[in-house]
């Protein structure tokens, strides 16, 4: 049993059970939109999870129970890593979240390679650990993406200057997802579009120094979705057949850019989130834009803090869609946080979203109000 | 924090000193470098040799007082920060001692090693590199 002596086994863990509850709000199409009866508040486009003005008290959007083991090999800094993750928004089905093997060649750099999650934005990393985040879920509006993960290599490069640390992450690889949570909220609930991101390359770039902190990011992509079984039509109050988009839409060589910029604070009491984001993809006819700022403070075990969170899209002239008048929607939220311990929060969250899209954009949702309450543990 | 300071003994942890090796290569590291070097940040002595972190338990008056005055944070979001970390899979968390014997005798074992104690006494096996303001 020498080679079970060498390697070094340890596990954890995190829950989320949040329930919510469509407090009000008003749609324009009567009610329904996409097939969900709305008022709506989209929390986890990544994974589908959506309110909607039908379910009284819902657990399923922000519910999650994820298990990560790590097993180090000998003493030379390599190590393998796996994470799944059972949630409610996907029916408690169990997803393989991270399967990576990580080498730390000195304590300057660190060498992973297999499957991990996409950093995208700021909270990327840990969206599914709701004791990581100040909120019940992330802010919708930067957070709201087809592809959350990505399967490739990256390289962290740590360092310091003077009385400021940076980390350097660098990234490739290539990302495929059946049946889509993000096009289940655009295109309804029994839809299933595959994703296909390739050719994935960019980085994130985080300097530190005391309270501040600052993370600039891109990233580039080729994006391709695939409709299998059709969309919701909102004329026929049904699912069209897919059969003009059942092809991998559009050329392979069109690439989206996502650019980003998180700034934040912890300053005594006082803490301070911020996150901008600029996505342009020309090949999908978009461009996208999407903010957050939060302020929060600390007092003891209680926290609350205020986010105003605003998204908006402009369609791409050239492609002979009207520029203006697309989807945007802005939502702000009120979130009370108090610790239990050192490893469990309780969270409360209202949410007040308005739907500011133009009538070029067909498919609103809505004003909502949502009041979520949860309770996050990591173990 | 009024709050924090009404359950811990503040006596016990009036003088927290930062303790390294003397082959660490550091005579006096800076706050912000102490900072790095427990949050994850980066984890290197000035000298080259990488620093390993020693933690005092978890329900440690010292590790409470250590964070507090270090960050201006509470244990619970120094474990938030330690979730995101960890898994993300970014870096681990300092190791964890079972007592502040412990700490002393892993650091004056370890080139490598840092700890923060109460303010040892006739002890030459280790260096202070850093006094931990109240």
């Amino acid at each position: 049993m020498a080679l079970a002596a060498d390697i070094d086994f340890s596990g954890s863990g995190f829950l989320t059970l949040a329930a919510g509850n469509m407090l009000g709000g008003t749609t324009q199409a009567g009610g329904n939109v996409n097939d969900y009866n709305c008022p709506c508040l989209p929390t986890d486009f990544g994974q589908g999870g959506i309110y909607d003005g039908r379910g009284g008290l819902q657990w399923k959007p922000d519910s999650k129970l994820g298990l990560q083991g790590s097993a180090a090999l000998g003493g030379g800094g390599l190590s393998m890593t796996g994470q799944v993750v059972a949630r409610g928004a996907r029916d408690g089905r169990v997803n393989l979240e991270w399967l990576y093997g990580s080498y730390e060649i000195n304590e300057k750099f660190t060498l992973q390679a297999g499957r991990k999650r996409l950093p995208l934005f700021y909270y990327s990393d840990v969206q599914d650990i709701g004791f990581a985040l100040p909120w019940v879920h992330l802010p919708p509006a930067v957070y709201g993406w087809d592809a959350v993960n990505y399967n490739g290599v990256s390289l962290l490069w740590r360092s310091q200057w003077g009385n400021w640390s940076s980390a350097l992450n660098l990234l490739a690889g290539n990302e495929s997802r059946r049946e889509s949570g993000y096009y289940k909220i655009y295109n309804g609930r029994q839809n299933r579009t595959d994703v296909r991101w390739g050719d994935i390359a960019g980085g994130d770039l985080t300097l530190q120094r005391d309270w501040f902190e600052a993370r600039f990011s891109y990233l580039q992509s080729t994006t391709q979705t695939k409709n299998i079984n059709g969309a919701w039509d909102a004329t026929t109050q049904s699912y069209a057949p897919a059969t003009i988009d059942s092809a991998w839409m559009p050329s392979p060589t069109a690439r989206q850019r996502v650019h980003g910029l998180a700034l934040n604070a912890d300053f005594r009491n006082w803490l301070a989130r911020s996150e901008f984001i600029y996505i342009d993809r020309p090949g999908n006819d978009w461009k996208d834009f999407a903010q957050n700022l939060s302020l929060g403070y600390r007092h003891g075990k209680w926290q609350p803090m205020l986010t105003w969170s605003n998204y908006r899209s402009s369609a791409n002239t050239r492609q002979g869609a009207e520029s203006d008048a697309q989807e945007a929607w802005t939502v702000t939220s009120l979130v009370l946080r108090y610790d239990l311990g050192t490893s469990s929060a309780l969270k409360l969250q209202f949410d007040n979203s308005k739907d500011r899209s133009g009538p070029n954009f067909g498919t609103a949702f809505g004003n909502a109000r949502l009041l979520t309450l949860s309770y996050d543990l990591v173990f | 924090m009024i709050l924090a300071g009404l359950f811990l003994s503040a006596p016990a942890c009036a003088d927290l000193v930062v303790i390294a090796h003397p082959k660490s290569g550091a005579e006096q590291l800076s706050k912000e470098q102490v900072v790095n070097i427990f949050l994850g940040r980066f984890r290197q002595f000035p000298s080259g040799i990488a620093a390993e972190p020693i933690d005092q338990a978890a329900t440690s008056s010292e590790k409470a007082v250590f964070y507090q005055r270090l960050v201006g944070k509470e244990l619970a979001e120094i474990n938030a920060y330690w979730a995101r970390l960890v898994f993300s899979g970014r870096t681990q968390p300092p190791r964890q001692a079972a007592s502040a014997a412990q700490v002393l005798e892993m650091v004056a074992a370890n080139p490598g090693a840092i700890g923060y104690i109460e303010r040892p006494k006739n002890e030459s096996r280790v260096k202070i590199v850093f006094d931990v303001e109240k």
